[in-house]
Protein backbone atom coordinates (compact mmCIF):
# COMPACT_ATOMS: atom_id res chain seq x y z
CA UNK A 1 0.00 0.00 0.00
CA UNK A 2 2.87 2.49 0.76
CA UNK A 3 4.81 1.92 -2.49
CA UNK A 4 1.30 2.79 -4.17
CA UNK A 5 0.87 6.16 -2.71
CA UNK A 6 4.44 6.67 -2.60
CA UNK A 7 4.40 6.27 -6.75
CA UNK A 8 1.18 8.40 -6.68
CA UNK A 9 2.98 10.82 -5.20
CA UNK A 10 5.51 11.07 -7.13
CA UNK A 11 3.81 10.57 -10.35
CA UNK A 12 1.22 13.30 -9.77
CA UNK A 13 4.19 15.92 -8.50
CA UNK A 14 5.86 15.10 -11.34
CA UNK A 15 2.95 15.79 -13.48
CA UNK A 16 1.83 18.93 -11.96
CA UNK A 17 4.73 21.06 -10.77
CA UNK A 18 5.28 22.63 -13.76
CA UNK A 19 1.64 24.09 -13.57
CA UNK A 20 1.73 25.63 -10.74
CA UNK A 21 2.46 29.37 -12.12
CA UNK A 22 -0.49 28.22 -14.56
CA UNK A 23 -3.20 27.42 -12.04
CA UNK A 24 -2.23 30.65 -10.08
CA UNK A 25 -2.94 33.02 -12.99
CA UNK A 26 -6.25 30.97 -13.89
CA UNK A 27 -9.70 32.36 -13.14
CA UNK A 28 -11.83 31.31 -10.76
CA UNK A 29 -14.00 29.13 -13.33
CA UNK A 30 -11.25 27.10 -14.84
CA UNK A 31 -10.33 26.82 -10.83
CA UNK A 32 -13.55 25.28 -10.55
CA UNK A 33 -13.35 23.59 -13.59
CA UNK A 34 -9.75 21.67 -12.29
CA UNK A 35 -11.19 20.73 -9.13
CA UNK A 36 -14.17 18.82 -10.68
CA UNK A 37 -10.95 16.72 -12.21
CA UNK A 38 -10.50 16.06 -8.44
CA UNK A 39 -13.47 13.69 -8.07
CA UNK A 40 -12.12 10.86 -10.82
CA UNK A 41 -8.66 11.38 -9.36
CA UNK A 42 -9.27 11.03 -6.13
CA UNK A 43 -11.87 7.71 -6.58
CA UNK A 44 -9.25 5.84 -9.28
CA UNK A 45 -6.70 6.96 -6.75
CA UNK A 46 -8.21 5.38 -4.00
CA UNK A 47 -9.13 2.13 -6.08
CA UNK A 48 -5.30 2.00 -7.23
CA UNK A 49 -4.11 2.60 -3.20
CA UNK A 50 -6.87 -0.35 -1.99
CA UNK A 51 -6.17 -2.09 -4.95
CA UNK A 52 -10.29 -2.32 -5.20
CA UNK A 53 -12.25 -3.52 -8.04
CA UNK A 54 -14.39 -1.38 -8.30
CA UNK A 55 -16.88 0.13 -11.55
CA UNK A 56 -14.20 1.89 -13.66
CA UNK A 57 -14.44 3.43 -17.39
CA UNK A 58 -14.16 0.24 -19.40
CA UNK A 59 -16.63 -1.18 -17.39
CA UNK A 60 -19.21 1.74 -18.77
CA UNK A 61 -17.96 0.99 -22.29
CA UNK A 62 -18.29 -2.22 -21.73
CA UNK A 63 -21.61 -2.63 -20.25
CA UNK A 64 -23.01 -0.64 -22.89
CA UNK A 65 -21.40 -0.77 -26.20
CA UNK A 66 -20.08 -4.41 -24.78
CA UNK A 67 -23.05 -6.11 -25.29
CA UNK A 68 -23.23 -5.23 -28.82
CA UNK A 69 -19.93 -6.04 -30.06
CA UNK A 70 -19.91 -9.01 -28.48
CA UNK A 71 -22.87 -10.17 -29.97
CA UNK A 72 -21.24 -8.79 -33.22
CA UNK A 73 -18.12 -10.77 -33.28
CA UNK A 74 -19.61 -13.96 -31.55
CA UNK A 75 -21.88 -13.56 -35.14
CA UNK A 76 -18.23 -13.17 -37.07
CA UNK A 77 -16.79 -15.89 -35.07
CA UNK A 78 -19.31 -18.60 -36.12
CA UNK A 79 -17.84 -20.61 -39.14
CA UNK B 1 5.57 29.52 -26.42
CA UNK B 2 2.77 30.57 -28.51
CA UNK B 3 -0.68 31.47 -27.16
CA UNK B 4 -3.83 28.89 -27.46
CA UNK B 5 -4.46 27.97 -30.82
CA UNK B 6 -1.73 30.14 -32.78
CA UNK B 7 0.49 27.09 -32.83
CA UNK B 8 1.24 25.79 -36.84
CA UNK B 9 2.51 23.20 -38.37
CA UNK B 10 3.93 22.48 -42.17
CA UNK B 11 2.15 20.22 -44.04
CA UNK B 12 5.35 17.43 -44.09
CA UNK B 13 5.19 17.88 -40.15
CA UNK B 14 1.61 16.86 -40.55
CA UNK B 15 2.02 13.87 -42.48
CA UNK B 16 5.08 13.10 -39.77
CA UNK B 17 2.72 13.60 -36.94
CA UNK B 18 -0.55 11.53 -39.00
CA UNK B 19 2.08 8.40 -40.14
CA UNK B 20 3.77 8.27 -36.10
CA UNK B 21 -0.24 8.23 -35.07
CA UNK B 22 -1.39 5.07 -37.61
CA UNK B 23 1.47 2.97 -37.48
CA UNK B 24 2.97 4.19 -33.80
CA UNK B 25 1.38 1.60 -31.60
CA UNK B 26 -0.28 -0.71 -34.60
CA UNK B 27 2.70 -1.92 -35.94
CA UNK B 28 3.12 -3.68 -32.16
CA UNK B 29 -0.55 -4.80 -31.69
CA UNK B 30 -2.36 -5.10 -35.25
CA UNK B 31 -0.28 -8.51 -36.28
CA UNK B 32 -1.33 -10.76 -33.65
CA UNK B 33 -4.69 -10.33 -33.45
CA UNK B 34 -5.55 -9.78 -37.39
CA UNK B 35 -3.79 -13.41 -38.26
CA UNK B 36 -5.97 -14.70 -35.20
CA UNK B 37 -9.34 -13.58 -36.46
CA UNK B 38 -8.87 -13.71 -40.55
CA UNK B 39 -5.67 -16.06 -40.64
CA UNK B 40 -4.30 -16.54 -43.99
CA UNK B 41 -6.59 -13.70 -45.10
CA UNK B 42 -5.21 -11.16 -42.31
CA UNK B 43 -3.68 -9.14 -45.25
CA UNK B 44 -6.62 -9.28 -47.28
CA UNK B 45 -8.68 -7.90 -44.38
CA UNK B 46 -6.17 -5.01 -43.85
CA UNK B 47 -5.76 -3.91 -47.48
CA UNK B 48 -10.15 -3.53 -47.34
CA UNK B 49 -9.51 -1.67 -44.23
CA UNK B 50 -7.23 0.71 -46.05
CA UNK B 51 -9.17 1.75 -48.79
CA UNK B 52 -12.22 2.23 -46.29
CA UNK B 53 -10.03 4.16 -44.10
CA UNK B 54 -9.59 6.70 -47.55
CA UNK B 55 -12.98 7.00 -47.75
CA UNK B 56 -13.09 7.84 -44.17
CA UNK B 57 -10.41 10.44 -44.63
CA UNK B 58 -12.76 11.61 -47.95
CA UNK B 59 -15.15 12.72 -44.95
CA UNK B 60 -12.84 14.22 -42.50
CA UNK B 61 -11.39 16.51 -45.45
CA UNK B 62 -14.64 17.27 -46.69
CA UNK B 63 -15.28 18.63 -43.48
CA UNK B 64 -12.05 20.39 -43.24
CA UNK B 65 -12.29 22.40 -46.75
CA UNK B 66 -15.93 23.26 -45.09
CA UNK B 67 -14.88 24.68 -41.34
CA UNK B 68 -10.85 25.30 -42.22
CA UNK B 69 -10.45 27.38 -39.09
CA UNK B 70 -12.88 25.19 -36.70
CA UNK B 71 -11.62 22.38 -34.68
CA UNK B 72 -13.74 19.02 -34.43
CA UNK B 73 -15.77 20.19 -31.39
CA UNK B 74 -16.53 23.65 -32.52
CA UNK B 75 -17.79 22.37 -36.31
CA UNK B 76 -20.03 19.78 -34.59
CA UNK B 77 -21.69 22.45 -32.52
CA UNK B 78 -22.25 24.41 -35.81
CA UNK B 79 -23.55 20.89 -37.29
CA UNK B 80 -25.46 19.51 -34.65
CA UNK B 81 -26.33 22.13 -32.09
CA UNK B 82 -25.18 22.90 -28.57
CA UNK B 83 -26.94 20.15 -27.01
CA UNK B 84 -26.02 17.05 -29.08
CA UNK B 85 -22.74 18.17 -29.80
CA UNK B 86 -22.22 18.52 -26.22
CA UNK B 87 -23.53 14.78 -25.88
CA UNK B 88 -20.75 14.19 -28.80
CA UNK B 89 -18.65 16.04 -27.03
CA UNK B 90 -18.47 14.26 -23.66
CA UNK B 91 -18.49 10.71 -25.34
CA UNK B 92 -15.88 12.09 -27.94
CA UNK B 93 -13.28 13.04 -24.62
CA UNK B 94 -14.03 9.53 -22.84
CA UNK B 95 -13.08 7.89 -25.60
CA UNK B 96 -10.00 9.96 -26.18
CA UNK B 97 -9.23 9.06 -22.35
CA UNK B 98 -9.56 5.90 -22.80
CA UNK B 99 -7.57 5.43 -25.74
CA UNK B 100 -4.67 6.75 -24.19
CA UNK B 101 -5.13 4.95 -20.90
CA UNK B 102 -4.89 2.00 -23.52
CA UNK B 103 -2.14 2.89 -25.24
CA UNK B 104 -0.29 3.57 -22.16
CA UNK B 105 -1.28 -0.21 -20.42
CA UNK B 106 0.07 -1.23 -23.64
CA UNK B 107 3.96 -0.16 -23.53
CA UNK B 108 3.73 -1.37 -19.70
CA UNK B 109 2.28 -4.44 -20.63
CA UNK B 110 4.57 -4.86 -23.83
CA UNK B 111 7.79 -4.11 -21.44
CA UNK B 112 6.75 -6.42 -18.31
CA UNK B 113 5.78 -9.27 -20.79
CA UNK B 114 9.07 -9.12 -22.69
CA UNK B 115 11.74 -7.21 -22.03
CA UNK B 116 12.25 -6.21 -18.40
CA UNK B 117 9.74 -8.69 -16.78
CA UNK B 118 10.81 -8.37 -13.30
CA UNK B 119 10.38 -4.40 -13.60
CA UNK B 120 6.78 -3.38 -12.37
CA UNK B 121 4.72 -1.32 -14.61
CA UNK B 122 3.94 1.78 -12.85
CA UNK B 123 7.49 2.30 -13.69
CA UNK B 124 6.83 2.28 -17.40
CA UNK B 125 3.32 3.62 -17.38
CA UNK B 126 4.47 6.51 -15.01
CA UNK B 127 7.36 7.68 -17.40
CA UNK B 128 4.94 7.27 -20.36
CA UNK B 129 2.26 9.61 -19.16
CA UNK B 130 4.74 11.73 -17.48
CA UNK B 131 6.83 11.99 -21.08
CA UNK B 132 3.87 12.41 -22.95
CA UNK B 133 2.52 15.19 -20.63
CA UNK B 134 5.75 17.13 -21.13
CA UNK B 135 5.60 16.80 -24.92
CA UNK B 136 2.13 18.18 -25.09
CA UNK B 137 3.67 21.04 -23.00
CA UNK B 138 6.15 21.93 -25.77
CA UNK B 139 3.21 21.95 -27.85
CA UNK B 140 2.79 20.49 -31.66
CA UNK B 141 5.37 22.52 -33.66
CA UNK B 142 7.99 20.58 -31.02
CA UNK B 143 6.05 17.70 -31.02
CA UNK B 144 6.20 17.44 -35.25
CA UNK B 145 9.67 17.95 -35.04
CA UNK B 146 11.13 15.70 -32.24
CA UNK B 147 9.00 12.44 -34.32
CA UNK B 148 10.67 12.89 -37.04
CA UNK B 149 14.30 11.20 -35.54
CA UNK B 150 11.78 8.98 -33.61
CA UNK B 151 9.89 7.84 -36.87
CA UNK B 152 12.71 7.32 -38.79
CA UNK B 153 14.52 5.02 -36.08
CA UNK B 154 11.13 3.23 -36.39
CA UNK B 155 11.28 3.03 -39.97
CA UNK B 156 14.98 1.48 -39.94
CA UNK B 157 14.64 -0.97 -36.98
CA UNK B 158 11.54 -2.78 -38.82
CA UNK B 159 12.64 -2.26 -42.32
CA UNK B 160 16.10 -4.15 -41.06
CA UNK B 161 13.67 -7.33 -39.56
CA UNK B 162 11.62 -7.54 -42.34
CA UNK B 163 14.58 -7.57 -44.58
CA UNK B 164 16.26 -10.13 -42.71
CA UNK B 165 13.39 -12.21 -42.14
CA UNK B 166 12.89 -12.36 -46.10
CA UNK B 167 15.54 -15.92 -46.05
CA UNK B 168 12.88 -17.28 -43.26
CA UNK B 169 9.98 -16.75 -44.98
CA UNK B 170 7.82 -19.40 -46.83
CA UNK B 171 5.48 -18.31 -49.09
CA UNK B 172 2.94 -21.49 -48.52
CA UNK B 173 1.80 -20.39 -45.37
CA UNK B 174 -0.17 -18.21 -47.04
CA UNK B 175 -2.19 -20.67 -48.55
CA UNK B 176 -5.18 -21.80 -48.91
CA UNK B 177 -7.24 -18.38 -49.82
CA UNK B 178 -10.18 -18.01 -47.73
CA UNK B 179 -10.00 -21.36 -45.99
CA UNK B 180 -13.18 -20.45 -43.69
CA UNK B 181 -15.40 -18.49 -45.83
CA UNK B 182 -15.68 -14.91 -45.68
CA UNK B 183 -16.51 -14.14 -41.94
CA UNK B 184 -13.04 -14.47 -40.50
CA UNK B 185 -12.23 -12.30 -43.28
CA UNK B 186 -14.93 -9.33 -42.02
CA UNK B 187 -13.57 -9.60 -38.34
CA UNK B 188 -10.63 -8.63 -39.46
CA UNK B 189 -11.43 -5.94 -41.29
CA UNK B 190 -14.06 -4.61 -38.34
CA UNK B 191 -10.53 -4.91 -36.10
CA UNK B 192 -8.44 -3.17 -38.45
CA UNK B 193 -10.92 -0.83 -39.48
CA UNK B 194 -11.09 0.27 -36.08
CA UNK B 195 -8.33 0.13 -34.99
CA UNK B 196 -6.11 1.95 -36.73
CA UNK B 197 -7.97 3.19 -39.65
CA UNK B 198 -10.96 4.31 -38.19
CA UNK B 199 -9.08 6.52 -35.41
CA UNK B 200 -7.50 8.99 -38.30
CA UNK B 201 -10.99 10.87 -37.49
CA UNK B 202 -9.00 12.46 -34.47
CA UNK B 203 -6.84 14.18 -37.49
CA UNK B 204 -9.85 16.54 -37.22
CA UNK B 205 -8.66 18.23 -34.62
CA UNK B 206 -5.33 18.42 -35.59
CA UNK B 207 -6.21 19.80 -38.78
CA UNK B 208 -6.32 23.53 -38.49
CA UNK B 209 -2.58 23.71 -37.11
CA UNK B 210 -1.61 23.12 -41.26
CA UNK B 211 -0.36 26.71 -42.15
CA UNK B 212 -2.72 28.54 -44.38
CA UNK B 213 -0.49 28.72 -47.37
CA UNK B 214 0.33 25.27 -47.30
CA UNK B 215 -3.48 23.63 -46.55
CA UNK B 216 -4.60 22.83 -49.91
CA UNK B 217 -1.80 20.14 -50.55
CA UNK B 218 -2.95 18.39 -46.87
CA UNK B 219 -5.28 16.08 -48.63
CA UNK B 220 -3.16 14.28 -50.78
CA UNK B 221 -0.01 14.44 -48.01
CA UNK B 222 -3.09 12.60 -45.93
CA UNK B 223 -4.28 10.52 -48.59
CA UNK B 224 -0.30 9.13 -49.54
CA UNK B 225 0.49 8.83 -45.44
CA UNK B 226 -2.80 6.90 -45.39
CA UNK B 227 -1.49 4.66 -48.28
CA UNK B 228 2.00 4.19 -46.90
CA UNK B 229 0.32 3.69 -43.57
CA UNK B 230 -1.79 0.78 -44.94
CA UNK B 231 1.41 -0.57 -47.15
CA UNK B 232 3.50 -0.89 -43.81
CA UNK B 233 1.04 -2.86 -42.06
CA UNK B 234 0.69 -5.26 -44.56
CA UNK B 235 4.68 -5.35 -45.07
CA UNK B 236 4.60 -6.21 -41.27
CA UNK B 237 1.73 -8.73 -41.35
CA UNK B 238 3.25 -10.42 -44.35
CA UNK B 239 6.26 -10.64 -43.15
CA UNK B 240 4.80 -12.56 -39.31
CA UNK B 241 2.38 -14.73 -41.72
CA UNK B 242 5.33 -15.44 -44.00
CA UNK B 243 7.73 -16.54 -40.63
CA UNK B 244 5.56 -17.32 -38.15
CA UNK B 245 2.68 -19.27 -39.61
CA UNK B 246 -0.35 -20.31 -37.58
CA UNK B 247 1.93 -19.23 -34.80
CA UNK B 248 1.73 -15.47 -35.61
CA UNK B 249 -1.52 -15.93 -34.22
CA UNK B 250 -0.75 -17.09 -30.49
CA UNK B 251 2.67 -15.05 -30.31
CA UNK B 252 1.38 -11.83 -28.88
CA UNK B 253 3.66 -8.81 -29.91
CA UNK B 254 4.29 -10.90 -33.51
CA UNK B 255 7.06 -8.56 -35.09
CA UNK B 256 8.84 -8.74 -31.60
CA UNK B 257 8.75 -12.73 -32.06
CA UNK B 258 10.07 -12.30 -35.62
CA UNK B 259 12.92 -10.02 -34.02
CA UNK B 260 13.93 -13.12 -32.02
CA UNK B 261 14.37 -15.87 -34.75
CA UNK B 262 16.79 -13.67 -36.71
CA UNK B 263 20.26 -15.10 -36.63
CA UNK B 264 22.58 -14.34 -39.10
CA UNK B 265 25.83 -16.28 -39.43
CA UNK B 266 25.77 -16.85 -35.51
CA UNK B 267 26.77 -13.19 -34.82
CA UNK B 268 23.78 -11.12 -35.91
CA UNK B 269 21.16 -12.22 -32.77
CA UNK B 270 19.28 -10.65 -30.63
CA UNK B 271 17.75 -8.02 -32.45
CA UNK B 272 14.85 -7.89 -30.71
CA UNK B 273 15.78 -5.46 -28.14
CA UNK B 274 16.35 -3.13 -31.25
CA UNK B 275 12.25 -3.82 -32.21
CA UNK B 276 11.15 -3.53 -28.93
CA UNK B 277 13.02 0.24 -28.90
CA UNK B 278 11.64 1.27 -31.71
CA UNK B 279 8.46 -0.91 -31.36
CA UNK B 280 8.05 1.36 -27.71
CA UNK B 281 8.82 4.83 -29.55
CA UNK B 282 5.74 4.19 -31.82
CA UNK B 283 3.99 3.36 -28.79
CA UNK B 284 4.93 6.93 -27.09
CA UNK B 285 4.15 9.01 -30.17
CA UNK B 286 0.89 8.05 -30.76
CA UNK B 287 0.61 8.33 -26.98
CA UNK B 288 1.41 11.84 -27.13
CA UNK B 289 -0.43 13.03 -29.69
CA UNK B 290 -3.73 11.24 -28.36
CA UNK B 291 -3.09 13.36 -25.42
CA UNK B 292 -2.60 16.55 -27.12
CA UNK B 293 -5.56 15.86 -28.92
CA UNK B 294 -7.46 15.11 -25.53
CA UNK B 295 -6.81 18.09 -24.03
CA UNK B 296 -7.02 20.57 -26.71
CA UNK B 297 -10.95 18.99 -27.03
CA UNK B 298 -11.51 19.43 -23.57
CA UNK B 299 -10.00 22.81 -23.08
CA UNK B 300 -12.09 24.06 -26.14
CA UNK B 301 -15.12 22.19 -24.82
CA UNK B 302 -14.89 23.89 -21.38
CA UNK B 303 -13.43 27.52 -23.51
CA UNK B 304 -10.34 27.78 -21.13
CA UNK B 305 -7.95 30.75 -21.86
CA UNK B 306 -4.73 28.53 -21.19
CA UNK B 307 -4.84 25.43 -23.28
CA UNK B 308 -2.66 23.61 -20.42
CA UNK B 309 -4.26 23.88 -17.53
CA UNK B 310 -5.92 20.63 -17.81
CA UNK B 311 -2.88 18.94 -19.05
CA UNK B 312 -1.80 17.55 -15.81
CA UNK B 313 -4.80 16.13 -13.95
CA UNK B 314 -6.01 14.29 -17.48
CA UNK B 315 -2.76 13.05 -17.67
CA UNK B 316 -2.92 11.79 -13.90
CA UNK B 317 -6.57 10.70 -14.66
CA UNK B 318 -5.15 8.45 -17.70
CA UNK B 319 -2.22 7.04 -15.35
CA UNK B 320 -4.50 6.23 -13.05
CA UNK B 321 -6.85 4.51 -15.33
CA UNK B 322 -3.74 2.60 -16.98
CA UNK B 323 -2.96 1.56 -13.11
CA UNK B 324 -7.25 0.05 -12.58
CA UNK B 325 -8.86 -0.76 -15.31
CA UNK B 326 -8.14 -4.47 -16.05
CA UNK B 327 -7.33 -7.31 -13.93
CA UNK B 328 -6.08 -10.15 -16.55
CA UNK B 329 -4.53 -10.25 -19.87
CA UNK B 330 -7.76 -11.55 -21.05
CA UNK B 331 -9.63 -8.63 -19.52
CA UNK B 332 -7.32 -6.41 -21.56
CA UNK B 333 -7.74 -8.52 -24.47
CA UNK B 334 -11.39 -8.71 -24.94
CA UNK B 335 -11.68 -4.37 -24.45
CA UNK B 336 -8.99 -3.64 -27.54
CA UNK B 337 -10.00 -6.29 -30.01
CA UNK B 338 -14.18 -6.73 -29.13
CA UNK B 339 -15.04 -3.24 -27.93
CA UNK B 340 -13.00 -1.13 -28.72
CA UNK B 341 -13.63 -1.07 -32.87
CA UNK B 342 -17.79 0.04 -32.15
CA UNK B 343 -16.50 2.40 -29.98
CA UNK B 344 -14.73 4.23 -32.95
CA UNK B 345 -17.17 3.42 -35.02
CA UNK B 346 -19.77 4.50 -32.90
CA UNK B 347 -18.85 7.14 -30.49
CA UNK B 348 -15.73 9.03 -33.33
CA UNK B 349 -17.13 7.68 -36.94
CA UNK B 350 -20.96 7.50 -37.01
CA UNK B 351 -21.13 11.33 -35.97
CA UNK B 352 -18.03 12.63 -38.30
CA UNK B 353 -19.99 10.98 -41.14
CA UNK B 354 -23.43 12.56 -40.56
CA UNK B 355 -21.95 15.63 -39.82
CA UNK B 356 -20.27 15.66 -43.32
CA UNK B 357 -23.82 14.46 -44.96
CA UNK B 358 -25.60 16.61 -42.85
CA UNK B 359 -23.07 19.65 -44.20
CA UNK B 360 -23.53 18.39 -47.96
CA UNK B 361 -27.17 18.66 -47.94
CA UNK B 362 -27.13 21.68 -46.13
CA UNK B 363 -24.81 23.12 -48.84
CA UNK B 364 -26.79 21.84 -51.80
CA UNK B 365 -29.57 23.45 -50.17
CA UNK B 366 -27.85 26.81 -49.99
CA UNK B 367 -27.85 26.74 -46.28
CA UNK B 368 -24.33 25.76 -45.45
Amino acid sequence: MMERVIVLLLTGIALFAASTTRVRRSSPRERWILAAFGVPIAYLGLMYVMNGDWVNLHDLAHGSIGYIARLLVKWLEQT
Amino acid sequence: MKAFGTQTISVGQLAILYVSYMVGSSMINVPNPMVQFAGNMAWFSLAVSTLLGMLLLGCVLYLFRCHPDDVYTVYLKRVYGKWIAGVITVLFLLMLLLMFAYIVLDIGKFFTNTMMVETPMYVFNSLTVVISAYAVQAGIEVMARMFFPLMGSMMLAVAVIVILAIPLGRVEMLLPLFPEGIKPVLHGIYFSFGFPFGELILFSVILPFVEKRSRRHAGKWMYAMTALSGFLLLTVILTTELTLGPLAGDRKFSLYAVGRLINVGQFLIGLEAIVGIALIAGSFMKAAIVLYILNNSASRFFNLDDDKLLLPAISFTAFLLSMTMFRSEAEFNFAVGVVWPLIVMLVGIVPLVLAALITMVKRGLGRG
